[in-house]
């Protein structure tokens, strides 16, 4: 129970009082006070649910009591709960007496600065995105754990389902090249993990640090260019991270507009991170293919939104946000933050991993698989590249990381040259999202919306990937 | 008392400088959610506020709050310069 209640100026609580009476036969989690105070500060939610005629009496109720007041009443609220807040901080706080500044708004002038701040944003992207996940979790980690499994767990596995387990059909369900253990688990524990795990404790340092609403300030302008406004740049840098975290992060911008190019953007050109460190790692010995991947995804991310931004309908956004201190973010909440969300992202990708191994099982057993992949030869044929890929595109569809991986291995034994890792890298990145982003689309944005972005993504990742190959055989780059 | 020049007096946030500071007069805005969005980070009529910087965003002090806001939001502010 609050002992001090507020008391607004004489004005609205006469007003409180009258409309009090009015909903005796309201029944709500809120207090009378509180329903009559929405309800005065022209709440849509609160007015909904009073009837009609006494909609047009409250009408009067409000302009007599801002006439009194001489101001809106929001303003006479604001200023009352405001009053009370700095009474508490008077009566709590003590400010100190030192007139040097902290190095912490040292540090924020740099970061916010744009000559000083895009610079060190270039310079957290290289090293905490290309340096920590894609070169240390997508290469060095990637590569300790699976040589692990590789030498250690797969021949064991191999061996002792051949051992007890008599039937060919059934150790290839287990083991083998596409068992649940060799290549769900393989998968999930080696490849994603890594990268996931160093991605999201590089995103909960940012975080903490308090880095993220600068982002928002200083890329606000760019992405009003897109439709979107600086707050959208949480979801988009998550999105690097877990693109299926990202699409239900997208939840916190304002309009139904920003969201649906936030998500059309996400399930599109924004890679996650078992991608981005699939690919980096792929394309890391080619410094130009790098660089045309960047480039490229780059562009169509720009114009993707630009586009969307001219063609949807709707208001454009607003940019406020309040800016908290910098501060040094603590490594113990860090470790903490880091673990909760890799074990929420396992428990929803490591059942799909599995079932992505059964159907693979259920689909080469039953010859549907090979169907499937023989339709989709011709087209990777049309890209350029070699029959093999068929088959990680397809895996791609339950999975993008998945398809991801695939490319992966496709890259180690040397079917592919740089020309053609090109294009598979960019078709598979704008490729259809994964089931789980898919699932949380349908969620999110309704089933009409998700079907038309689903649809529109995956013509549109064939189609630039016939550019891209078409482009590239012509000026003849890497080949 | 035609010596005394002009001085702006009252301004929106939009065209004052970096470093200024004033007193917030009033907030003018067809849009109700701004107002409410405003008034719950602090900005009220009364307030002394600074502003830090004016591109690529609008960064105002106001007390121990930092804010930041784009160019709509900062004219819809006005300021009684001091």
């Amino acid at each position: 129970m609050l002992t001090n209640q507020l008391v607004y100026p004489q004005p609205i609580e006469d007003a409180i009082a009258l409309i009090i009476p009015w909903l005796e036969n309201f029944s709500s989690c809120f207090t009378p006070r509180s329903w009559a105070l929405l309800l005065l500060q022209h709440d849509p939610e609160a007015w909904q649910n009073l009837p009609r005629s006494k909609q047009t009496e409250l009408e009067t109720v409000i302009n007599n009591t801002e006439t009194a007041l001489g101001e809106s009443i929001t303003t006479a609220v604001a200023n009352t709960r405001q009053q009370l807040a700095w009474n508490c901080e008077h009566s709590s706080l003590i400010q100190g007496s030192t007139t040097r500044q902290p190095i912490s708004e040292w540090l924020h002038k740099i970061v916010v600065y744009p000559l000083t701040g895009f610079p060190i944003l270039v310079v957290i992207l290289y090293f905490g995105v290309y340096k920590f996940v894609g070169e240390f979790g997508a290469g060095t980690l990637v590569d300790i754990i699976e040589t692990f499994f590789e030498s250690r767990i797969n021949p064991v596995v191999n061996n002792i389902i051949q051992v007890i387990l008599p039937w060919q059909p059934i150790q290839d369900l287990i083991g083998n090249e596409y068992g649940i253990i060799t290549l769900g688990v393989r998968y999930a524990v080696a490849i994603i993990l890594p990268v996931v795990a160093t991605f999201f404790f590089m995103f909960s340092i940012l975080e903490d640090s308090g880095y993220l609403p600068r982002l928002s300030l200083l890329m606000d302008r760019f992405f009003k260019a897109i439709g979107l406004e600086g707050r959208a740049v949480i979801p988009m840098v998550l999105g690097l991270g877990c693109g299926t975290m990202a699409t239900l992060v997208t939840r916190t911008l304002e309009t139904k507009r920003e969201r649906i190019i936030a998500t059309l953007l996400l399930a599109s050109t924004v890679p996650c991170a078992a991608q981005l460190g699939v690919v980096l790692g792929l394309l890391s010995q080619s410094g130009i293919a790098l660089t045309i991947w960047i480039g490229l995804m780059l562009a169509i991310f720009i114009v993707i939104g630009f586009l969307s931004n001219k063609i949807l309908p709707g208001e454009k956004p607003y940019f406020y946000m309040e800016i908290p201190p910098l501060r040094l973010p603590r490594l113990g909440a860090i470790i903490k933050k880091t673990y909760i969300r890799l074990k929420w992202y396992f428990g929803e990708i490591l059942p799909l991993f599995i079932y992505a191994s059964v159907i693979i099982w259920i689909g080469k057993l039953t010859g549907i698989f090979d169907f499937f992949i023989n339709l989709l030869k011709p087209v990777v044929a049309t890209l350029g590249l070699p029959p093999s890929t068929a088959q990680v595109f397809l895996y791609g569809f339950f999975r993008r990381d998945y398809g991801a991986a695939g490319l992966f291995d496709l890259q180690q034994q040397g079917t592919l040259n740089n020309h053609q890792l090109i294009v598979a890298a960019i078709t598979l990145t704008l490729f259809i999202p994964c089931i789980a982003q898919l699932q949380f689309m349908i969620k999110e944005r309704g089933l009409k919306v998700a079907a038309l972005i689903a649809v529109f993504v995956f013509v549109f990742a064939f189609v630039m990937g016939f550019l891209v190959n078409q482009s590239l055989t012509l000026i003849n780059v890497g080949g | 008392m035609l010596e005394t020049g002009f001085k702006t007096l009252s301004s929106s946030i939009a065209l004052m400088h970096p470093g200024e500071s004033g007193i917030v007069t009033s907030c003018h805005t067809n849009d109700r959610n701004i107002l409410k969005k405003l008034m719950a980070m602090g900005v009220i009529p009364g307030i002394s506020i600074k502003l830090e910087q004016c591109f690529p965003c609008f960064v105002v002090k106001a007390g121990n709050t930092r804010l930041a806001f784009d160019v709509e939001i900062a004219r819809s502010i006005y300021v009684r310069i001091n």
